[in-house]
C-alpha cells in the first residue's frame, strides 16, 4: 500500500544533460500510472530516480509521505521489470525468482510457498528449473514480472517491459498485466513510447516531453482534451493535425483561417465563441483529428487539396494531403474502409468543424468551457 | 583442406616431430659425448628419476609453488581489477602502473630482485624491514636461505605475473551487464551479495581460464630460478623445468632431460583437463 509523489523534481547527469526539469506527479495507491512520451524524454530517468538508481539533483521524491532521496535501492522495497529483463544468466527460474527472497533473508518454506504462488500465477511452474538462456522472450518477461511481484513490493516499475516481444504477444501480455495489476492493487509506474500502450493500459497516462510533464490525465480526457500542441499531437493514430491560423469576427459569427478559407468556429462542448473575444486578429494554432475530414461530392467541400500519398491498412487508410502543418509537412486523414484514390488529384474535403481544437500562440489548448464531470 | 596444408606442414615440422622426438628419446640411453651405443631402455630413465631426491624435490617445489603462487596471484589481480573497475581518477595511469611488470623480461626482473634480496644490512628488503621493525629485524640472505629462498622467487614471481592477469580479469569484469548489477541493488543484494552473486558466477569462465594459464606458468618456472639461485642452495629452489634443463644442457643427459619433459607435458595435461571439467558445468 504505497502513493508515490515526485515533487519538482530536477535531474541533471554530471555531462549536463537536464533529463527531468520541475516535474510534479502524484500516484494513488493501487494506481497503474502509465509514462509515455517520445524517445528521449526522461521516462527511464523517472523510474530509475525512484528506484534509486540515480539520485536526485533537485526536488523531494516521496513514498507514502515519507521522503525517500536518501534511502539506497535495498530500503526502499521497490521491485522493477527491465526493458531486457535482466535476469540472472547464471541461476534458473526459481534461482531466479528466489534471489529477492533470499536477499530478504525469509525463512526456505516461505520462499518456497511464494515461488510457487508466483509461478502459478503466471504460468512459470513448468519452466521454473530451466536457465534463462532456454526461455522465449515471453517467457523471459513472465519471470522478469514474477521476480517483481514474489517480494510484495511497496511499487511496481516497468520500463518498456513489452518492446521486444512481437505485436501478437505484446498485446496479450498487455492485457495480462492489466489484471494482474488490478488483482495485486500494487501501485504500479509503467513506462511506454507506445500511445496505444498507453491509452489501453493506464488508469491515468502521464506524457512527457523533453525532461516536462505536459498533462496527466485518464485516457479518455488526453484524447478529448488535450492541454496543449504536444499532447494533441502525441495521442491519437495518427495525432492531431495542427495548423498555424488566426481568428476573425465575422457577420454572424467567429470564424478560424483554414487553407486560404474561413471557416466558421462551432459552438459546442468545447467551446463558448463569445468567450473567445481576446483571441480574435491574434495567430492561434488550429487542430484537427485525423477524423474530422471527410473527401466529399465537389458541391459540399469546403476545401480542395492534393493528394501526395496513401497508406491502406486494411480496415482503414491514410491520405496524405499537400499541406503543411506546424511540425508535419503533410496533413493527414484517416478513413474507414477502402476507396481508390489517384496520387496527385485535387480531393475536395468536407470538414466536421464540430471537431475543431484551439491553441493559443504558445501552443496552449484554448477551452472556454469547462470538462463536463466524468463518472 | 589444401590451404590448410602449408598450416598443417609447420605444426608438423615445428611441434608434433620434436615433440615425438622427445618421447622416443626418453626410452633410450642418449647421452652426447658418451662411448655406449644408443640403445632403447624401456622405462629405465622414468624410474632412475622417481630415484632421485633432487627430482622429487622439483616435482614438491612446483607443486608448493603452483599451490601458493595460483590463488595468491588470482586474489590479488582480482582484487587489483575490483579496484581500477572503479570510476576513479587516473585509473588508466594505474592500469599501465599494474601492467608494467608484464612487459618487462623476466631476466631483467630476477635481476633487478636480486638486489632487492641483496644479503647484508644494505639490501634492499633487508633495510626495509629493518626500518619497519625498528632494527629488530636481522639481516638474512634471502636467496640462500634454504626457508627463504622459495618463497623469495614466488614473491617475484606473483609481483611480476599479476598485472597480465588483472588486465584479462578486468576485460571480464566489465563484460557484465550493468544492468545485472542495477537488478541485484533492487533486489535487495548489497555490496558483498552483488559481488557473490553477480560478479563471481559471471566471471567464473574468465577466473577458471586466467588459473589454468597461471598454473601452466608455474609448472613452467625456470627463468628466475636459472638467474637468482640455480635450483639452491641445495636443491631448495630447483623446479621440473629446471632439472631438464641442467640434464640435457649441463650433464648432456638428453635421454633423461626428454623423460622429465614427457612428465611435465603429462602435468600439464592433467591440469587443462581438470580446467575443462570445471569451466563446462554450467556454462553460460
Ligand atoms: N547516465 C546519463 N548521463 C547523461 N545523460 C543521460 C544519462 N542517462 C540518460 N541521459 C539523458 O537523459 C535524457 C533522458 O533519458 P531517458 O533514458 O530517461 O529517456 P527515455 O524517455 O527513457 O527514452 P527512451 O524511450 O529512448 O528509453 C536523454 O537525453 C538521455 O540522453
Ligand atoms: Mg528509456
Amino acid at each position: 500500500m504505497a502513493s508515490v509523489t515526485y515533487k519538482q523534481i530536477s535531474k541533471r547527469f554530471a555531462d549536463g544533460t537536464t533529463a527531468l526539469a520541475d516535474f510534479n506527479l502524484q500516484v494513488n495507491d493501487g494506481e497503474l500510472m502509465v509514462l509515455v512520451g517520445p524517445s528521449g524524454c526522461g521516462k527511464s530517468t523517472a523510474l530509475r530516480l525512484l528506484a534509486g538508481l540515480e539520485s536526485v539533483s533537485n526536488g523531494e521524491l516521496l513514498i507514502n509521505d515519507a521522503v525517500i532521496n536518501d534511502l539506497t535501492p535495498q530500503q526502499r522495497n521497490i521491485a522493477m521489470v527491465f526493458q531486457n529483463y535482466a535476469l540472472y544468466p547464471h541461476m534458473s527460474v526459481r534461482r531466479n525468482l528466489a534471489f529477492p527472497l533470499r536477499m530478504l533473508k525469509l525463512p526456505p518454506e516461505e520462499i518456497a510457498r511464494r515461488i510457487a504462488w508466483a509461478a502459478e500465477l503466471l504460468q512459470l511452474t513448468e519452466l521454473l528449473e530451466r536457465m534463462p538462456k532456454q526461455l522465449s522472450g515471453g517467457q523471459r518477461q513472465r519471470v522478469a514480472m514474477g521476480r517483481a511481484i514474489v517480494r510484495e513490493p511497496r511499487v511496481f516499475l516497468m520500463d518498456e517491459p513489452l518492446s521486444n516481444l512481437d505485436a501478437k504477444l505484446r498485446v496479450r501480455i498487455r492485457t495480462e498485466i492489466s489484471a494482474l495489476q488490478r488483482h495485486l492493487k500494487i501501485t504500479t509506474l509503467y513506462v511506454t513510447h507506445d500511445q496505444v500502450e498507453a491509452m489501453t493500459l493506464g488508469q491515468r497516462v502521464a506524457v512527457m516531453n523533453s525532461g516536462r510533464l505536459q498533462q496527466v490525465a485518464v485516457p479518455q480526457l488526453l484524447y478529448e482534451r488535450p492541454a496543449n500542441i504536444f499532447v494533441a499531437g502525441f495521442i491519437g493514430s495518427p495525432g492531431m493535425n495542427v495548423f498555424a491560423s488566426r481568428l476573425q469576427k465575422q457577420a454572424s459569427a467567429l470564424a478560424f483561417e483554414f487553407a486560404g478559407q474561413w471557416l466558421e468556429v462551432p459552438r459546442n462542448q468545447r467551446f463558448n465563441p463569445e468567450m473567445l473575444a481576446p483571441y480574435v486578429d491574434q495567430p492561434v494554432y488550429v487542430g484537427l483529428r485525423p477524423e474530422a475530414f471527410e473527401p466529399t461530392g465537389s458541391s459540399e467541400a469546403q476545401v480542395e487539396l492534393t493528394l501526395t500519398a496513401v497508406e491502406a491498412l486494411g480496415h482503414e487508410q491514410l491520405l496524405y494531403f499537400d499541406l503543411s502543418q506546424v511540425s508535419a509537412p503533410n496533413m493527414i486523414v484517416r478513413l474507414q474502409g477502402s476507396s481508390a484514390f489517384t496520387i496527385g488529384d485535387k480531393i475536395p474535403l468536407a470538414l466536421h468543424t464540430t471537431e475543431l481544437y484551439l491553441f493559443d500562440k504558445m501552443g496552449k489548448a484554448i477551452y472556454t468551457r469547462a470538462e463536463k464531470e466524468k463518472r | 583442406m589444401l590451404f590448410a596444408l602449408p598450416a598443417l606442414a609447420g605444426l608438423l615440422m615445428f611441434v608434433a616431430i620434436p615433440f615425438l622426438l622427445a618421447i622416443g628419446l626418453a626410452f633410450t640411453n642418449l647421452r652426447l659425448g658418451s662411448p655406449l651405443p644408443l640403445e632403447f631402455v624401456g622405462l629405465t630413465q622414468f624410474l632412475r628419476l622417481f630415484a632421485d631426491d633432487a627430482f622429487a624435490r622439483a616435482l614438491l617445489n612446483n607443486l608448493l609453488f603452483t599451490l601458493v603462487v595460483v590463488p595468491v596471484q588470482t586474489l590479488l589481480a582480482l582484487a587489483l581489477a575490483l579496484l581500477l573497475n572503479q570510476p576513479l581518477k587516473g585509473r588508466a595511469l594505474f592500469r599501465t602502473l599494474f601492467f608494467m611488470p608484464v612487459v618487462f623480461p623476466l631476466a631483467l626482473v630476477s635481476v633487478v630482485w636480486i638486489l632487492i634480496y641483496a644479503p647484508g644490512p644494505n639490501g634492499m628488503l633487508n633495510s626495509f624491514l629493518q626500518l619497519i621493525t625498528l632494527g629488530e629485524w636481522q639481516p638474512r640472505d634471502f636467496l640462500h636461505d634454504p626457508w627463504l629462498a622459495l618463497p623469495a622467487i614466488m614473491l617475484t614471481s606473483i609481483w611480476q605475473g599479476a598485472g597480465f592477469q588483472m588486465v584479462i580479469l578486468l576485460a571480464g569484469l566489465q563484460s557484465i551487464p550493468e544492468e545485472l548489477y542495477e537488478a541485484a541493488r533492487i533486489d535487495g543484494a548489497g555490496r558483498w551479495q552483488r559481488f557473490w552473486y553477480i560478479t563471481l558466477p559471471q566471471l567464473r569462465n574468465t577466473l577458471v581460464f586466467v588459473m589454468l594459464v597461471t598454473t601452466i606458468l608455474a609448472f613452467r618456472l625456470f627463468e628466475q630460478v636459472q638467474i637468482m639461485t640455480r635450483g639452491g642452495p641445495r636443491h631448495a629452489t630447483t623446479t621440473i623445468m629446471y632439472e631438464a634443463v641442467q640434464a640435457a644442457f649441463s650433464r648432456q643427459q638428453v635421454a633423461r632431460g626428454a623423460a622429465i619433459t614427457v612428465i611435465f607435458f603429462l602435468l600439464v595435461l592433467l591440469v587443462t583437463l581438470l580446467q575443462r571439467r570445471i569451466a563446462r558445468e554450467e556454462r553460460l
